[in-house]
């Protein structure tokens, strides 16, 4: 028998431990008011966050990756031996370790492991009871605290009401006294665990047909997801769907969005009119406001509308069998299933992708997702993908699923990229043995609507949204004067576009574009309005949103459906941004992997833009 | 009884993993997801016939590729079982 006694300090700080998936962010989301990614799906959490707690201020809680168990180290993977290094060097006063009731075993064995291995005070809270007991399966949580000798609390992470009564709880937690029976002379701790759930968990009198129905319907979705034709015709199936969904709704919310920030427009310009100088109204109204509404107007639509979507599927619990299909093409090329997942979450970021990497364990097979991340377009280059391809491709704004096929083409090519890259990449610079794979495929779970469209909305949207315009309007303001200040007869800006024109012509664009390209390095989602800017040389930009006078700018400089295509291409195939680049010299530490990871998707690019031309050249 | 290794189970089929080498890259993991010796298994789907395929043991669905590992572990069929009543 081992006592605890701890003073309790004025800030109690309680470290959420458990496996993965088990809904230790959306307990910490509920507590704190924060916005971590949550999803239904192991591996999103691959690193420490902190917030205090909004009922009682004085709580802090600190979201851990989730873990298996405690290895030793150099056993662990990067997010594992983050959360026992935390717990092991002092920084939290206490321990809560959520638990799956549906996988009662293997989540006492880490509460066991961490039993063990720290002297802090612990407590359990049984999540997903509900999802349990429809499955037949009721536990006993007073026989649970029993066996355990810590406080065990029944409570749905999701639940508010609940939450905010355990803070309390928490609170006092390194104070107690804590009595229990796991000590370092333990045989084996799976076969306790096992004991222990067997003897709390009880099967509950449901109807025995509703189980089955519920079983067969999970069977069923299990059979076409992760099929080997109906496996990949529903992922064919579901991203048209979905990139079909986003360009409809978009092509709506832009129409909408343009009257709104032209009307905001034109009211700032009544406002200022006879307040500013005109030089200082220009540089602000068509320098920095114009560039900012041009990258809310652009990037908002699709964004608002592909994320909520998107969020669904994680939800649903479908990544996992996306990346269970895409294993065996992975594993050809010397890689596994899981740079899948890192290859979705770069859908929405290339940094965050990167930094999702940590969820491989292989170091060579991480170092290879690293550095084909940005193969991926990320939501910052697919509104310029959208909106060129409905210009160029289909021929106005109009034809949704037309647009979403092209879409999907390119998304295939940027997938089929990644998947060369991968091969060539293991077969030169990151030799070695392909790893084992093993990736848990959690149960399909129904995605909680409400609490989807906050998360994708204000959390993804918004966030990204204000980081562009963080960007932009800076950008917009050195954009303004780079464009009118001259040297020998031209603007700053005229001189590197015509520097870059010859370079340009190569790869099928113009110096314009290639010189937007270099610019929009902060942030891709700069790419457009600067283009649009540089066009029109430095006079005010176009009506934000609108299809038809975008289409008659870039045809009067010259565009033809190479140069979009080209310009589509080189979209999906060049440098990462400024933040990518950053967050891969930060996971790698190495100059040469950052050199490399910036290198290969501008080569890609250059080789295929290259090909369009001389194709089209033979062709004319 | 007929014995077989893992990656051989037929869609729908359900085993009892024997034995599992402790050295074999997967074998912690496992164990961390509560495998064991004479845990009851079902092959859920096979992706290729040389992986991944997704089990189920213990209430937890894992999808699994055993790499350039030689083997892994090794099951008894309880499908045969119930057919030779054992």
């Amino acid at each position: 028998m081992m006592r605890r006694e701890r003073e309790v300090p004025k800030r109690v700080t309680v470290a959420l431990a458990g496996n993965p998936n088990v809904g230790k962010s959306t307990l910490f989301n509920t507590m704190t008011g924060l916005r971590r990614h949550t999803g239904n799906w192991t591996g999103k959490t691959v690193d420490c966050a902190t917030g205090r707690c909004r009922t009682l201020p004085a709580l802090q809680l600190v979201d851990l990756p989730g873990m298996y168990a405690c290895h030793e180290a150099g056993h662990m993977l990067a997010e594992e031996a983050e959360a026992i290094t935390f717990l092991e060097s002092g920084g939290a006063d206490a321990v809560l370790v959520i638990c799956d009731a549906g996988a009662l075993p293997r989540n006492l064995i880490l509460v066991l492991q961490l039993m063990q291995r720290t002297t802090l005070p612990m407590a359990v809270v049984v999540n997903l009871s509900k999802e349990a007991r429809a499955h037949g399966t009721v536990v006993d949580h007073a026989q649970l605290a029993e066996r355990l000798g810590i406080p065990v609390y029944d409570v749905e992470a999701y639940d508010k009401r609940a939450l905010a009564a355990l803070a309390e709880t928490l609170y006092a937690l390194p104070k107690s006294r804590q009595t229990h029976t796991v000590t370092r002379e333990v045989p084996s701790l799976p076969a306790l665990a096992e004991d222990i759930a067997r003897s709390v968990t009880h099967t509950t009198v449901v109807r025995r047909d509703r189980v089955e129905r519920r079983r067969d319907g999970q069977a069923r979705a299990e059979r076409l997801t992760s099929g080997r034709v109906s496996g990949y015709l529903v992922m064919i199936g579901l991203l048209a769907l979905l990139l079909w969904l986003t360009m409809v709704g978009a092509n709506w919310l832009s129409d909408a969005l343009s009257v709104l920030l032209g009307w905001i427009e034109g009211w700032l310009w009544r406002l200022l009119s006879g307040w500013l100088p005109e030089l200082l109204l220009d540089f602000l109204l068509n320098g920095v406001v114009r560039t900012v509404f041009w990258v809310v107007g652009v990037m908002l639509p699709p964004m608002a509308i592909f994320f909520p979507l998107f969020s669904a599927l994680e939800d649903v619990g479908y990544l996992p069998r996306m990346a269970f299909l895409l294993d065996r093409p992975l594993a050809a090329c010397q890689s596994c299933g899981k740079q899948a997942l890192t290859m979705c979450m770069g859908l929405g970021c290339n940094s965050v992708g990167v930094t999702g990497c940590r969820i491989m364990e292989s170091p060579r097979e991480r170092k290879l997702a690293i550095l084909t991340n940005s193969l991926i377009p990320c939501n910052g280059r697919l509104p310029t993908l959208s909106i060129i391809v409905a210009l160029f491709l289909v021929g106005g704004a109009g034809s949704s699923w037309r647009s979403a096929l092209w879409m999907l083409l390119f998304l295939g090519l940027s997938v089929g990229m990644t998947l060369l890259c991968t091969a060539i990449l293991s077969r030169t610079v990151c030799r070695g043995e392909r790893s084992t794979y093993l990736l848990e495929l959690p149960p399909f779970r129904r995605p909680r609507w409400g609490q989807l469209l906050v998360r994708s909305v204000l959390d993804r949207t918004i966030r990204i949204l204000g980081r562009a315009v963080m960007v932009s309007a800076p950008a917009g303001a050195l954009l303004w004067v780079l464009s009118h200040v001259t040297i020998g007869g031209g603007t700053i800006l005229t001189h590197m576009t015509a520097m870059l024109q010859y370079p340009a012509a190569y790869l099928g664009m113009d110096g314009v574009i290639l010189c937007a390209f270099l610019l929009s390095f902060p942030a891709n989602e700069l790419l457009l309005p600067i283009m649009v800017m540089l066009y029109q040389g430095g006079e005010r930009m176009v009506e934000i949103g609108s299809y038809e006078a975008l289409y008659t700018l870039f045809t009067r400089a010259g565009w033809s459906e190479v140069t979009a295509l080209c310009t589509l291409v080189f979209v999906l195939f060049h440098w990462p941004c400024a933040t990518t680049l950053a967050t891969v010299y930060r996971e790698s530490r190495s100059l040469k992997t950052t050199a490399l990871s910036a290198a290969l998707p501008t080569i890609c690019g250059c080789v295929l833009c290259f090909l369009i031309y001389l194709v089209s050249k033979i062709n004319l | 009884m007929k014995n077989k290794t893992l990656d051989r189970m037929r869609e729908g089929e359900r085993g009892r993993l024997l034995a599992l080498p402790l050295e074999h890259p997967l074998y912690e993991q496992l164990s961390d997801l509560g495998w064991r010796a004479g845990s009851e298994i079902l092959c859920v789907r096979r992706a290729h016939k040389k992986g991944p395929y997704a089990y189920r043991t213990a209430g937890v669905t894992v999808a699994l590729r055993m790499g350039d590992a030689a083997w892994i572990g090794v099951i008894s069929s309880i499908d045969e079982e119930d057919r030779r009543g054992v």
